[in-house]
């Protein structure tokens, strides 16, 4: 398993901790390019906070900053330069694993801060942000400032990220007062649409991510793992067992890197000194 | 036919402005190019219509998400014999099981059951598209221009409006003279509950926040709780529930993030006072020209205008700032 993989799967954990809490089944983790490490991590809140905006992935920029103490707009304009770029502690260091595409307004946020890259499960067909439906996070975007583009990639664990959708809208339906088509109820554990990976990365891209030799799901808008395969591709216990340990075990490995103090935020002296003159 | 209300309001149809200081903010590019919705349509006997006309007022006519109010319901079907009928869009009855039920218990009798019929959302603007779009969709009404309509259905209070624009460019400038880089300020107004008006500021600068607690990412936290405070208090009579029906106030054209905000929160209207070319997202000018509030690939909606009246002087930011 490729450690982009590893990272995903932590995220898939999250979102089914998600869905155990009665929350859209939506997570993220933030990891750090330099050191390869999980720096923060965020789970959809929507329903717990009563906000519509509390999507997984700025739960997990607001857990960055309060753990980091990175404010980021000390630098002013639109730009969060932190530090150097790449550099560990910076924003441009950050690549965010989350299950599912990041939205119209997570996408706009992701690039006004500045991370590096995404990688996405499935696509967000009402909302997607990076490519479904706008393309924030594109180099013809420039509504957004002088932060640089990031490149998206979908498709890791992308039918796993599905399935957990599917779960919830289930639950939901079931929990509506007008339940309707309780005959409907069966999920869909097969079919799951076409990829069109075209829409979000070029050809050569994806080459370099997954592969030349996996090409023809590219030409082929095909699932990374998928039919023929046991199972449907799937790794069902991921997606059916609880993580009831997943964000205890998260944060101690946040509390552990803390510790060690190979990642900070740079600017975190310099932003203190400017906090006088705003106060 | 649209509620007329009862208001004196002076509007400009053509350039789309409201009491010469209100202008609307949409999307008109793609307006005469029609979007269409599926529709349950039923072929019947002549005979038969008085009866689905009373089904139409009585159970789906006023409860349907999609007003249809600008199309023909009934039209001849090839062989002239026969009458197919528009009951519902497929918004309101979502399956086939579902629209059996209503037709048996509603006591009608149909000869099938028409799976495909296909119309437009919303009229055209112009009459001469109507003859155009009547043959190659379905029979239209021509009832004026759509945005014409929906101009004079949305309800201004000027005073209030007036009110909080002052409240804010206030604010704003008081902001900018205490040393804040980014003097912007969003007023949320629950409709339920007026008076309690929540103002808030951008604070990116401010080291206990991040740089995306732009004023209106930062007014949506402060409605939620609010909201979650008031959860346990049965006298609470405002809003419970994401901003739904709330009028936003800001000082300036938010940014993309912003404007998906209010998507997600469900708000009815933004008016913001300046515009940002840059960076804004909302005026079809602005920015990559995403439109927002009105971008038909995202669906959902809220009214947006621009106050283009001079009275209010917000502080000005660089351009390449997002709002
Ligand atoms: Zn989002
Ligand atoms: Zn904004």
């Amino acid at each position: 398993m490729t450690e982009d993989e590893l990272f995903m799967r932590d995220a898939v954990r999250l979102a089914r901790h998600a869905l155990d809490h009665g929350e859209t089944p939506v997570a993220c983790v933030f990891v750090s390019r330099a050191l390869r490490e999980v720096v923060a991590f965020g789970v959809n809140a929507t329903s717990r906070d009563h906000c519509g905006t509390a999507h997984a992935e700025l739960q997990a920029i607001r857990q960055w900053q309060e753990r980091w103490g990175g404010s980021g707009g000390a630098s002013g304009g639109t730009g969060g330069e932190a530090t150097g770029t790449g550099v560990p502690g910076s924003f441009s260091d950050l690549c965010v694993y989350v299950t599912v595409e990041p939205c119209v307004m997570c996408a706009s946020a992701l690039r006004q801060i500045g991370v590096s890259k995404v990688y996405f499960g499935c696509a967000n067909d009402r909302f997607g942000g990076n490519g479904t439906v706008l393309s924030l996070n594109s180099p013809q975007s420039r509504s957004l400032g002088a932060t640089p583009p990031y490149a998206a990639v979908p498709g890791l664990f992308r039918r796993e990220a599905i399935m957990l959708l599917r779960y919830f809208y289930v639950r939901e339906n079931d929990k509506a007062p007008q339940a309707r088509s309780k005959g409907n109820r069966d999920i869909n554990t097969r079919d799951f649409p076409p990829l069109h990976w075209g829409r979000y990365i070029g050809r050569e891209e994806f080459g370099r991510e997954f592969g030349s030799r996996e090409l023809h799901r590219y030409d082929d808008d095909l699932d990374l793992a998928g039919d023929g395969v046991a199972d449907h591709g799937i790794d069902w216990t991921l997606i059916d067992s609880r993580h009831d340990r997943i964000v205890d075990a998260l944060t101690e490995r946040l509390d552990t890197l803390e510790r060690s103090g190979r990642y900070h935020f740079g600017k975190k002296r310099k932003i203190a000194a400017e906090s006088n003159i705003i106060t | 036919m649209v509620k007329k209300c009862n208001n004196t309001l002076k509007i400009d149809y053509k350039k789309c402005i409201v009491e010469e200081r209100l202008l609307q903010i949409v999307n008109l590019e793609n307006v005469n190019e029609a979007d269409l919705v599926d529709v349950w349509a039923i072929d019947i006997e002549p005979r038969e219509s008085r009866k689905v006309i009373d089904l139409i007022r009585c159970h789906t006519q006023d409860q349907d998400p999609i007003n249809l109010q600008h199309i023909k319901r009934i039209k001849k079907s090839h062989d002239n014999k026969t009458l197919i009928t528009v009951v519902a869009s497929k918004e309101l009855i979502s399956d086939l099981s579902e629209l059996e039920c209503l037709l048996k218990k509603e006591e009608i009798n149909y000869k099938s059951v028409i799976e495909d019929v296909k119309v437009p959302r919303i009229g055209p603007s112009t009459k001469e598209l109507i003859t155009e779009w009547s043959t190659k969709y379905w029979p239209i009404n021509w009832n004026g221009n759509p945005n014409d309509q929906i101009l004079t259905s949305y309800e201004f209070d000027m005073d209030l409006i007036k009110d909080l624009l002052g409240r804010i460019t206030a604010k704003a400038s008081s902001e900018q003279l205490t040393g804040n880089r980014f003097p912007i300020v969003s007023a949320f107004v629950d409709p339920k509950d007026k008076a309690n008006v929540l103002f808030a500021t951008d604070k990116r600068c401010n080291p206990s926040y991040n740089m995306l607690d732009h004023s209106i990412m930062r007014g949506i936290r402060k409605v939620a709780e609010r909201q979650k405070a008031n959860a346990f208090n049965k006298t609470f009579t405002g809003t419970t529930y994401l901003c739904v029906d709330y009028d936003v106030y800001t000082t300036h054209e938010p940014c993309s993030m912003c404007a998906m905000a209010l998507i997600h929160s469900r708000v009815k209207r933004c008016i913001f006072i300046k515009d940002m070319p840059e960076t804004g997202s909302l005026k079809v000018g602005s920015g990559d020209g995403y439109c927002i509030h009105s971008n038909k690939a995202l669906n959902s909606k809220y009214e947006v205008f621009q106050w283009i009246g001079s009275e209010y002087d917000v502080p000005k930011l660089s351009k390449s700032t997002c709002t």
